[in-house]
């Protein structure tokens, strides 16, 4: 078909024209793409290199910034023709899917660690450093090839890359990590450049914590980190910190300062590390303290940081069945101050912790009750829909344990109060169940006042006349037994009871 | 290894974007998205990282710079450093920069080709290929030259515009 194929030739739009015609064509964007569409389809099935490679070219820009997908289009292997293949970083790829080509290639990457192009070595140690991350014990062996140039090599990228291996191999062998943790502290101590500090940061707190010298080293230098006036060292600095938390919390609690400054900070990512570092610090001993710092800032900042501080708390009190807790009266009453903060959206899982912490613990029962009766009877939290989840475990609890209410009433009267009708269906059934037990509470006390009160006002009279009362007893009570016997008050009371007296 | 290297203009609109895994191009659209939103947030004198796990899943870190209109944005996992990454995105916009003289957003539109030739020349396959400047654009340059060779070996311009510059 050599006509139409001339045509094409001679006509065929360039990537240019395709670009300029899209900027023209602002609202018949999608027809002229379609236009262009067909165009590439026609065009790359021709035997021309040169249209072919246009086609393919116009194909591309389409895919990336106008999203056209490709697969309908696929013409199977002309792409490999166009595609440069840069040998390392396919080679890789290769890796990934076919792993035993790792073992054929590997003499031959092996090999090129000896190179002394720096290029060449960059990308040869960058294959390394992603295959000893998936599989570290088969590139053991080759660790006095990495330890050369771990001492030889003055290129900070081919450095970093080694560390990163290193990472992953120190903790497999430990006469390894004996070896390798000098030369890194001398790199720590030596380099200018701030990625190679905290890359030998990273590797100490991860995989040589137990180096008390490495350790304390890696400690001074995250704190200069944390001096700089740059967000982005203080972030990493932070990020340090974090790393080393875990078995080194006082390079934490040494910092204490800072971190709790970084709260305030204006970048997010500093004050959710810093959210972080603050949590990890937290004991029995220290909870009510921090806890007050923290409410205290989640009160100044915005809804997302807010949120995330109730969260940690939150979850960091929970754990381990609230292994951190000691007063849990102070607890409830927390859970309830974090329910009234304007931000407030952790609604269920403080209704998750009422419910839980009354049933487990008896003694915070009086505590929890007066919480939640405060948290009813505030009309303002009914229109907070994040809070109703959370006013549906203050009604269950005091419902539940209404025989610790000071005021069952005024408590009647929150969970029957008209706004509750702002609540969902399936909230309004916990108030009315919650109200029937509160009135069922109610009614018993009251009987059971009256029957005291008769109780009392019967002692009173009967210590007093107890001979008349009896007569009196006693002289009904014949009337409803067998009257043929005869009446003799006397002899028949005494075979009664006297329910009246003692 | 490198996931993703995007560049975005401050309306959303994306002037370059390579993702270094396979995804589809709905995931992709959904990506860039979630990006712009997070970046175009920031203010001006904070870190220049972002949390990225959301959105590009475990083990990934977000690094960008806003230069003019364009936010250039690398996304890498626990493989690459931080502050080299940062350094990367230098690089390669002084590339850039060498290239086309004081380069600006329009350039980037218009040569779609060279923009990708640069990038290949620092990062391919998801690894970092090169970082002087220097040595990217020599190779850049013979790339250019090699193309420019053989479009002059046809009598008859192939395409419109040239045609027309005729």
């Amino acid at each position: 078909m050599a006509s139409p194929s001339l045509m094409d030739n001679l006509f065929q739009r360039s990537l240019d024209d395709i670009i300029k015609g899209l900027r023209h064509q602002q609202s018949t964007e999608s027809t002229f793409i379609s236009k262009v569409i067909e165009e590439i389809r026609r065009e790359i099935k021709t035997t021309d290199l040169q249209t072919k490679s246009t086609a393919l070219q116009k194909l591309t820009y389409l895919n990336s910034i106008h999203y056209i997908d490709m697969k309908d289009l696929n013409s199977g292997n002309e792409f490999e023709v166009f595609v440069r293949k840069k040998a390392v970083g396919v080679v890789f790829r290769l890796f990934e899917k076919y792993p035993d080509a790792a073992r054929v290639c590997f003499k031959r990457l092996v090999e090129s660690l000896e190179s002394s192009d720096s290029q060449i070595l960059s990308s040869v140690v960058g294959v390394f450093c992603e295959l000893a991350s998936k599989d570290p014990r088969s590139y053991l062996p080759l660790a006095p090839e990495f330890y050369r140039i771990l001492v030889g090599s003055r290129n900070n990228w081919v450095l970093i890359k080694v560390l990163k291996i290193f990472a992953n191999l120190a903790p497999l062998e430990p006469r390894l990590a004996k070896r390798v943790v000098e030369p890194i502290c001398d790199h720590l101590r030596k380099t200018g450049a701030k990625s190679m500090v905290f890359e030998c940061i990273r590797t100490v707190a991860t995989s040589f914590t137990e180096y008390e010298s490495a350790v304390k080293l890696a400690a001074v230098k995250i704190r200069e980190f944390l001096l700089e006036d740059d967000p982005n060292l203080k972030y990493l600095g932070l990020h340090g910190l974090s790393i080393m938390a875990p078995k080194h919390l006082w390079a934490v609690l040494e910092n204490k300062d800072i971190v709790i400054q970084s709260l305030n900070d204006e970048d997010l990512n500093i004050k959710l590390e810093s959210l972080c570092l603050v949590m990890a610090m937290v004991s029995e001993s220290n909870v009510v303290e921090i806890c007050r710092v923290l409410v205290n800032y989640a009160l100044k900042s915005d809804l997302e940081f807010c949120n995330e501080i109730l969260g940690s708390i939150l979850s960091t009190c929970c754990q381990n069945v609230y292994e951190i807790i000691t007063d849990f009266d102070w607890y409830v009453s927390l859970l309830g101050e974090m329910s009234r903060i304007p931000h407030c959206q952790k609604g269920e899982e403080i209704e998750n912790q009422l419910i839980d912490i009354g049933m487990r613990v008896k003694d915070v029962r009086p505590e929890l009750v007066r919480v939640g009766h405060h948290l009813l009877i505030d009309p303002a939290l009914l229109g907070n829909p994040y809070l109703h989840r959370m006013l549906s475990a203050a009604a269950w609890v005091c419902g539940e344990y209404v025989e610790f209410s000071g005021n069952p009433v005024e408590l009647l009267e929150a969970l029957l109060q008209p706004r509750t009708s702002l609540l969902p269906s399936s909230i309004r059934t916990v108030y009315m169940q919650s109200a029937f037990k509160v009135l069922f509470f109610c009614v018993c006390t009251y009987i059971e006042q009256k029957e005291d009160m008769t109780l009392e006002v019967s002692d009173l009279t009967s210590k007093g006349e107890c001979s008349e009362s009896s007569d009196l007893a006693s002289a009904k009570a014949p009337v409803e037994c067998d009257q043929d016997e005869g009446f003799n008050p006397r002899n028949s009371s005494q075979s009664y009871e006297r329910p009246f007296c003692c | 290894m490198i996931k993703s290297v995007l560049v975005i203009n401050t309306q959303g609109k994306p002037r370059l974007t390579k993702f270094y895994d396979i995804l589809t191009v709905e995931k992709q659209q959904e990506l860039l998205r979630s990006v712009f939103g997070v970046l175009c947030s920031r203010a001006d004198n904070v870190s220049n990282f972002v949390e990225a796990e959301s959105i590009f899943g475990p083990d990934s870190r977000l690094v960008y710079k806003h230069y003019a209109t364009l936010y250039f944005v690398i996304v890498f996992d626990s493989s690459e450093n931080e502050l080299a990454m940062l350094d990367l995105i230098q690089v390669f916009v002084e590339t850039l920069d060498k290239c086309f003289r004081n380069v600006s957003e329009l350039d980037m539109v218009f040569n779609y080709s060279k923009l990708h030739n640069i990038l290949d020349g620092i990062i391919f396959g998801g690894q970092v290929m090169e970082t002087s400047s220097a040595e990217i654009i020599r190779a850049v340059e013979e790339i250019s030259k090699l193309e420019a060779a053989s479009n002059s070996i046809s009598l008859v311009p192939k395409t419109v515009s040239g045609w027309r510059s005729r």
